[in-house]
């Protein structure tokens, strides 16, 4: 290989990701000895290399492992059961199977309660920083969620807004506002499209106004949930439940007459 | 040879000494291949969630980094196309008034441009970009990331070669820009 046939951008890029057979290598290795050209552009191809790998990740971040692990957590739940295998005869176990079809053709219950405390404790591990609440509207409103999403405002109760996402609850679109206090204490609003006649029948009631509420308490976590019309509204937290109950009664309303 | 485990615990403590070390280069990824930073963080557990459910297909001592990455690629793509079926409104496309808050401080998740590398990766197109990922950042052999990409192999080096020729030549031009502006 002379100097006036130098190697094509992608053999030199080949060459430095170790992805040419040896002879070849060797080839452009020999070429580059004697033409600076080359070997500048094999140096700079091994920096940018360097600089790609190290340069374009996120600084490391405990919170989002701990996120990871959580997720990790309740697959684990949901794996573990269907990891026994008992050595039933093959009778026992064509039975257990039909009524496995029978189960999973039946509507699924899931307690909403319980995903948004563990959204609950997820948030309160995030970073946080204060967030407009006319941004986070405007989030929504591009999302096009199938629900009217609202943004409450505890800023009068000095809960501030510290981050709010679209994301997914019991496999529909939600919204999930942040808030924390000056203390640091993190409170989570959800909201889903949604019917009160979902929520799990262990809820503690109360009414307030026209308007009937449903606390839960999940592991150390409290969460109030009120419908407001479709909707779904939850605020849970690592609070004392007469303070969620509190924040809940002060922000909900009814919707307005269709 | 993939590990069959029996024990769930060891299998779990084995999962995260392997995986979550990469999570930050994942992270990192993810922001330049989803719209908004809290979409890619979902993809990044979506993408630990699928790697954890086949850990006992991954065979010890091959590039957990570039199994991650392959997995992550694919979850990124799904969600891109899912995104455009929904037609969601990426945050970027939010009038600037409603998000530029000077008055705010920047969030974590918003300071993406931490080095200009990776600015100008993000700013690449595709795909251009997915090459130089797959390869540089996520570790992967020319043929793994041509099998990740659905592209031949020889397609996946010519954008890569380009990918990074664009970036260098980039990278070159902000440096003679900084350069100028120091001489004045």
């Amino acid at each position: 290989m002379s100097d006036a046939l130098h190697p094509s951008p992608e053999v030199l890029g080949a060459c430095v990701d170790g992805a040419l057979a040896a002879r070849e290598s060797a080839e452009v290795e020999a070429h580059a000895r004697t033409c600076e050209t080359c070997a500048g552009e094999l140096r700079a191809l091994a920096a940018l290399k360097t600089q790609l790998r190290d340069g374009t990740g996120v600084g490391a971040d405990p919170a989002f492992d701990a996120r990871i692990r959580a997720a990790l957590d309740r697959e684990d739940g949901r794996a573990l059961p269907r990891r026994v295998r008992p050595r039933w005869p093959y009778a026992a176990l064509a039975a257990a199977a039909a009524a496995l079809l029978l189960w999973a053709a039946l509507p699924r219950a899931v307690d909403l309660p319980a995903e948004a405390a563990v959204l609950a404790r997820e948030a309160a591990a995030q970073p946080s920083a204060r967030t407009p609440a006319a941004a986070l509207e405007a989030r929504f409103a591009a999302a096009e969620l199938p629900f009217a999403a609202r943004v409450l405002d505890l800023g009068m109760m000095g809960w501030e807004i510290a981050s709010g996402e679209v994301s997914r609850l019991a496999e529909r679109p939600s919204t999930q506002i942040l808030y924390r206090d000056a203390t640091g204490r993190s409170l989570l609003c959800v909201m889903l499209e949604a019917r009160a006649s979902e929520l799990p029948d262990d809820a503690a009631r109360f009414d307030s106004g026209a308007i009937t509420f449903f606390e839960f308490t999940r592991g150390d976590v409290t969460v109030v949930a009120w419908a407001e019309g479709d909707v779904l509204c939850f605020l849970a937290g690592r609070l004392p439940a007469e303070e969620v109950r509190a924040l809940a009664v002060a922000k909900a309303m009814l919707p307005p007459p269709s | 040879m993939a590990q069959r485990w029996t024990d769930h615990s060891a299998r779990r403590v084995a999962f995260e000494q392997l995986a979550l070390p990469h999570a930050a280069s994942l992270r990192g990824a993810a922001r330049r291949w989803c719209s908004h930073a809290s979409v890619a963080d979902d993809a990044v557990q979506e993408t630990y969630l699928r790697a954890y459910r086949t850990f006992d297909a991954f065979e010890p001592g091959t590039n957990a980094r570039a199994w991650l990455f392959t997995i992550l690629y694919s979850v990124c793509a799904n969600e891109r196309e899912r995104a455009r079926l929904r037609r969601v409104t990426a945050l970027d496309e939010i009038p600037e008034a409603m998000l530029a808050d000077p008055s705010q401080p920047v969030k974590p998740e918003d300071s993406l441009a931490e080095s200009e590398v990776g600015r100008e990766l993000a700013a690449l197109a595709e795909p251009f970009r997915s090459a130089v990922l797959l390869v540089d950042v996520g570790e992967l052999s020319y043929e793994q990331a041509a099998r990740a990409a659905g592209c031949a192999t020889g397609t996946l080096r010519s954008r890569l070669a380009r990918g990074r020729r664009a970036l260098a030549e980039k990278l070159a031009h902000l440096t003679r820009v900084r350069a100028r502006a120091a001489h004045e």
